[in-house]
């Protein structure tokens, strides 16, 4: 608002100044008319005498100035004409002034032209100086109202010019003092920016120094912090070299450990070879020849002596025993078990004919159930049922009437197949002993056996992913139990599976 | 059956072994003529005439081999391949007797075309019973291929 106030007030001070200019050039132009009227006025003067002194000398040099001075006062009217073109009133006094005035020219000119008539005739005098006439009156009060209009007219521009002066006087007053308001109120307001600024900056300042120790602050900090990355990264790389080395450490310690497994398999292969090929032989030998003995020189022979014979030929029996069993063990450990599709029936069929061969003869009731077919290795699972079958032939031995029942159930895939005897049983709290190597629950001179079999039964279930246990009550005969996958079912898929590898 | 009529090559090393054999088949009625030999090079060498048995070999093939499978030189197998890859000789039954019931064994030997694979029970009724049923299967119910086949071994013809 002020400074729209401000440039308004120069605004009118410049217009004002402007027609200080515009008057000035007025002042002069009104000078240059007054000037050429007095010229004017003073050349006709000039002329007039100049009449009257020719007539009453006729100096021809007179005559001489006379068209000069004519002509000054044609060029003095012409540029009055030009000077006041913008004036109606002065060009109309013109109008009328420039004929008389030639007029008044040819009048004195004509005088002239008659006086020189008489030329030489020396001076004629005169009856004093002519009469003035109206028109010259004329002529010379239409000068004077001529100058008169134009003093008139400065007059009226020069108090406009004045009145101009003095309202630009007063804007330019108010101009300054508004100007001055403004610088005080402007200082007012820079010096209050100052102080806010430098507030601000002393407030900046400190958040500065603030910030700049938050800043150190938390650099420190995240140095810290980078430091303990770095350390964790490198710990961790470390840590995996570390792994990667371990890992190929074990790898090599597999691979070794594998290869002296594969050594200690041959190894072991090349034992049960052996031991299958080559310990049987001395056996073969020393039941041989003592029955050889027995036969040809039997007769001869003391009792005694034939009892030692019998003793030789029983202990190399069990010992072919043994050392069949405990192949068959090492055979089933080695190998994984083929899986088929496997009738149960069949398989305790043609185990009961094997076992048939060792009963000698002897009244057993045999008692089959529905067996239904089984996901099975048929020559493990054969054995299964040998050495179960074997068994409880064995400890009936002493039954009035042997019965041996095979029973079987479906659940969860399973088959859950039970053999069942009535003979001597065992006590319940070895039952855990009886799946061991070499593990026996009656003297040899009892039951005869090599603690075999039913290592060998436990591992050949396991390895089907079943289970087998037993229970029995001694006097009240035995049931072995054990579970296999039903045909069709996966062992792996199966739950309640117990270690295959065992 | 004449003794002179038929011959059974016996291959064993162990003595004992091969006293008990031959002592089974005597009892059995089969001691025509047994021929012993005690390791697997001296048997070939037996058969085809060669070596210390050049001019004194075979003269015609034997009824039956029984062959045990370890053998001192060379193995009761490797007398197998050689037996049953010579054309002269794939002919002759051969009878493996062995204490072995290895898997591996049994494979091998029906592979190379083994007649028979029995395994010798330490019982020696039942040993000698085996025999016996031996005897009177490849000597008496089983036709032995014609002789005519066999070169007479005093050609010394070498594999």
């Amino acid at each position: 608002m002020l400074l729209a106030l401000l440039l308004g007030a120069f605004a009118l001070a410049y217009q004002s100044v402007r027609h200080v200019d515009d008057m000035n050039a007025w002042v002069a132009h009104t000078q240059d008319v007054i000037r050429e009227t007095e010229t004017l006025r003073l050349a006709r003067s000039s002329l007039r005498n100049d009449f009257f002194a020719y007539r009453e000398t006729g100096d021809p040099q007179i005559i001489q100035e006379f068209e000069a001075k004519r002509q000054k006062i044609g060029d003095t009217l012409r540029r009055l004409r030009s000077l006041t073109m913008d004036n109606d009133e002065q060009q109309r006094l013109l109008d009328e002034l420039v004929p008389a005035l030639m007029k008044e020219a040819e009048r004195s000119e004509r005088a002239f032209r008659a006086r020189s008539q008489l030329a030489g005739k020396g001076p004629i005098f005169a009856e004093g100086p002519p009469p003035v006439t109206p028109a010259e009156d004329r002529a010379r009060e239409m000068i004077d109202e001529f100058e008169k209009t134009e003093v008139q007219l400065f007059r009226t521009r020069s108090e406009a010019v004045q009145q101009n002066a003095h309202l630009a006087l007063k804007s330019l007053l108010l101009t300054g003092l508004l100007t001055c308001l403004i610088l005080v109120a402007a200082g007012h307001l820079i010096q209050r920016e100052m102080m806010k600024r430098a507030k601000v900056e002393v407030g900046l300042r400190r958040a500065q120094e603030f910030l700049g120790v938050r800043y150190d602050e938390q650099r420190t900090e995240l140095d810290h912090v980078v430091e303990d990355l770095h350390a964790q990264i490198h710990a961790r790389k470390s840590a995996e070299q570390e792994l990667h080395r371990l890992n190929a450490e074990l790898e090599e310690r597999v691979e070794s450990r594998t290869a002296e497994l594969q050594e200690l398999n041959k190894e072991l292969e090349a034992f049960t070879y052996s031991v299958s090929h080559d310990l049987r032989a001395p056996l073969r030998h020393m039941d041989g020849f003592s029955r050889i003995l027995q036969q040809e020189f039997g007769p001869q022979l003391p009792d005694e002596a034939r009892h030692y014979l019998d003793r030789v030929r029983s202990a190399a029996t069990h010992m072919s025993a043994l050392v069949e069993d405990l192949l068959n063990l090492s055979r089933v450990g080695r190998q994984a078990p083929r899986r088929q599709r496997t009738s149960l029936r069949a398989l305790a069929d043609e185990a009961r004919q094997e076992i048939l061969e060792e009963a000698q003869g002897r009244e057993i009731a045999w008692n089959f159930g529905a067996l239904p077919e089984v996901e099975a290795d048929p020559g493990l699972l054969r054995q299964v049922f040998v050495n179960l079958f074997s068994n409880a032939v064995k400890f009936t031995r002493r039954s009035s009437a042997p019965a041996i029942e095979i029973r079987a159930r479906q659940e969860n895939g399973r088959v859950h197949v039970s053999v069942r005897d009535n003979g001597a049983g065992f006590d319940p709290r070895y039952a855990d002993k009886l799946f061991g190597v070499f593990q026996r629950l009656h003297r040899q001179d009892e039951y005869e056996g090599t603690g075999i079999g039913l290592a060998t039964t436990q591992r050949i279930i396991h390895k089907h992913g079943g289970r087998v246990w037993a229970e029995s009550q001694v006097g009240e005969g035995a049931t072995f139990h054990f579970t296999i996958p039903a045909a069709g079912q996966d062992a792996a898929a199966l739950p309640e599976t117990i270690g295959a590898s065992a | 059956m004449n003794a002179d009529e038929y011959e059974i090559l016996l291959v064993e090393d162990d003595p004992a072994d091969a006293e008990l054999t031959k002592r089974s088949l005597l009892e059995e009625g089969l001691g025509g003529r047994i021929t012993h030999m005690r390791d697997g090079a001296e048997a070939l060498d037996y058969i085809f005439c060669r070596g210390a048995f050049r001019g004194k070999g075979l003269d015609r093939p034997p009824c039956m081999i029984l062959l045990d499978l370890k053998l001192p030189r060379l193995s009761g197998h490797e007398v197998l391949r050689v037996i049953k890859s010579d054309w002269r000789t794939s002919a002759i039954p051969v009878v493996v007797l062995t204490s072995s019931n290895h898997e591996k064994d049994l494979l091998q030997c029906y592979r190379l075309g083994v007649n028979s694979y029995v395994q010798k029970p330490v019982d020696l009724k039942k040993f000698q019973e085996t025999l016996g049923a031996l005897g009177l299967y490849w000597l008496v119910v089983n036709q032995k291929p014609p002789d005519s086949i066999f070169p007479r071994a005093a050609s010394g013809e070498n594999p």
